[in-house]
């Protein structure tokens, strides 16, 4: 009955259908290897991309991690299709996996990729150079004596460093220490961060940036990571910009390394600094602002909730921010931004971070947004 | 503090609360956009919840005004009665600067109010008034109406 209503109707049959299965030709090419499978030779663009990372980073694909292949014997007839309720759930499965799986962003390792070793660590700088990962970031303050190191904070992060005697860090305040002084009498890394209880706990002395620099040149140039270098400037606790971008790009371009570092940083002045001393080394540096800025340690909280009120009421604009800043990109706050500001920036932005985001769960929600990048304490993921 | 003053005034001249929009159509993106990431930041998502909640207050027969942390939203709705069909015609604002427009079926009954229609947003902000970027999205809001608030 329902097969002649379908009939009449002039759609095929189930008949119809099986007879065409029989007559279709049997393909049985083996097919290669997928491209962007992990283990996938990584390839670095030498060049400002035009639209951000999409397409230079060949590993970012996890379509594997979900997709699996079966192999049907082929006989000389094929079962038609049963719509029961397993194959509904199974294919709203599929639709769900595939959704949630679907990676369309790349991947910034934060801070050398936090969620393996100590921020900023010679552990982070060893083990992210080893990984595959396409981006690494790290951030750098200036010294006393100007020697760039490796540290998230203008002053000792009394959370993660302790005293050669392990005693615990009072205000010790980078533009206040000679390198020396740090190199002898600080350790950082030896304490287990409790925002990453599954990184390794490694004390060690705060790397200079020139170990990193090192660390790079010992790279083959087609297997060394994009870094990005977030510029840590802080008026009145810093040095000057213009100090700051002379000290990290010249030793920069006293190096073998021929892309230089992607400059993140949250003042539009400190990414000037940086423009013009790669301008007159002859360098063309690419520019990330971080958008909102927040204070770099107490009233994030207060400071967040202004910032979203004054968002959402259109009174702060990242597409204004990054307009205003000459920036090429923009690191979106995942707090503060909405989906809105990520698809409008996109549209003035080379390119579009988003992060830092750490979780599993919110790494994939981003990863659904018009972002080119996702900046995340474990890439791998 | 706008806020508070616009709330003062209206009480002042015979504005009442017509509906709370839980979901509210302005900025309208909550369902698409903040509820994929509740798993994943249910603190933000819930807060992006709040500040998207819009009382809406009503004057005469047709007008309203919608205020939420997120905009600020005057309107037109024509309606067949207390209960029932009705249109809706609204002006989503960001601290005063129109962002977009909006056109919805209305309906309610009893303490139920919802609507279902297209509207057209734009970022807008009072850095770029601009609305090249006019991006045209159906909407659907449910509210609460207060017992007889419109009676």
């Amino acid at each position: 009955m329902q097969q002649s209503l379908h009939r009449a109707l002039g759609y095929p049959t189930r008949d119809d259908w099986v007879d065409e299965v029989d007559r279709l030709p049997i393909d049985d090419e083996p097919t290669g290897p997928l491209p962007g499978a992990r283990g996938a030779r990584k390839t670095i663009s030498a060049s400002p991309p035009t639209r951000g990372f999409r397409g230079h980073h060949p590993h970012r694909s996890s379509l594997g991690r979900c997709a699996t292949v079966q192999e049907y014997p082929v006989g000389d007839h094929v079962p038609p299709p049963r719509l029961t309720p397993l194959t509904w759930t199974l294919a709203i499965g599929l639709v769900a996996c595939v959704s949630a799986c679907r990676r369309t962003s790349s991947r910034v390792a934060h801070r050398g990729g936090s969620a393996h070793w100590p921020e900023n660590s010679r552990s982070a700088v060893e083990g992210s150079l080893a990984s595959t990962w396409a981006a690494v970031g790290f951030d750098v303050f200036l010294t006393l004596d100007r020697v760039p190191v490796l540290h998230a904070q203008p002053f000792l992060d009394p959370a993660l460093c302790r005293t050669v005697g392990d005693r615990p860090v009072d205000e010790i305040w980078l533009l206040e220490t000679s390198f020396d002084a740090l190199f002898a009498g600080y350790r950082c890394g030896g304490v287990a961060d409790p925002r990453f209880p599954d990184a390794a706990v490694i004390e060690d002395t705060v790397v200079p940036l020139d170990e990193l620099i090192f660390a790079l040149e010992a790279i083959d140039p087609e297997d060394r990571p994009e870094i990005h270098l977030t510029a840590g400037f802080f008026p009145n606790v810093s040095h000057d910009p213009q100090t700051y971008a002379a000290e990290v790009l010249g030793r920069w371009a006293l190096s073998e390394l021929e892309t230089p570092p992607v400059i993140v940083a949250d003042l539009p002045l400190t990414l000037d600094a940086f423009r013009q001393d790669g301008h007159t080394r002859g360098m063309s540096v690419r520019t990330t602002l971080v958008w909102p800025r927040l204070p770099v340690a107490g009233g994030e909280t207060a400071a967040s909730l202004g910032h979203a009120l004054a968002i959402s009421m259109g009174v702060e604009d990242p597409v204004h921010a990054l307009d205003a800043s000459g920036a090429d990109g923009i690191r979106l706050s995942p707090a503060l931004a909405t989906r809105t500001d990520s698809r409008r920036v996109a549209e003035l932005a080379d390119y579009v971070e988003l992060g830092p985001v750490h979780r599993t769960a919110e790494i994939r929600g981003f990863s659904a947004w018009p972002v080119d990048a996702i900046v995340t304490s474990d890439p791998d993921q | 503090m706008m806020h508070a003053a616009l709330f003062s005034i209206a009480a002042s001249s015979g504005l009442q609360l017509d509906r709370v929009e839980v979901i509210a159509d302005d900025p309208g993106t909550y369902l698409t956009d903040e509820v994929p990431l509740l798993a994943a930041r249910p603190g933000g998502t819930l807060l992006r919840g709040v500040a998207q909640v819009q009382p809406v207050l009503g004057w005469g027969e047709h007008f309203t005004l919608g205020l939420s942390l997120s905009s600020i939203t005057p309107g037109l709705e024509v309606s067949t009665g207390t209960d029932g069909l009705g249109l809706l015609v609204a002006m989503p604002t960001r601290l005063g600067l129109p962002s977009g427009a909006l056109i919805a079926a209305t309906w309610r009954r009893g303490p139920l109010w919802a609507d279902i229609g297209m509207r057209a947003a734009s970022g807008a902000t009072w850095h770029a008034p601009q609305y090249s970027d006019l991006r045209v999205a159906p909407t659907v809001g449910i509210g609460w109406v207060p017992g007889g608030a419109r009676d």
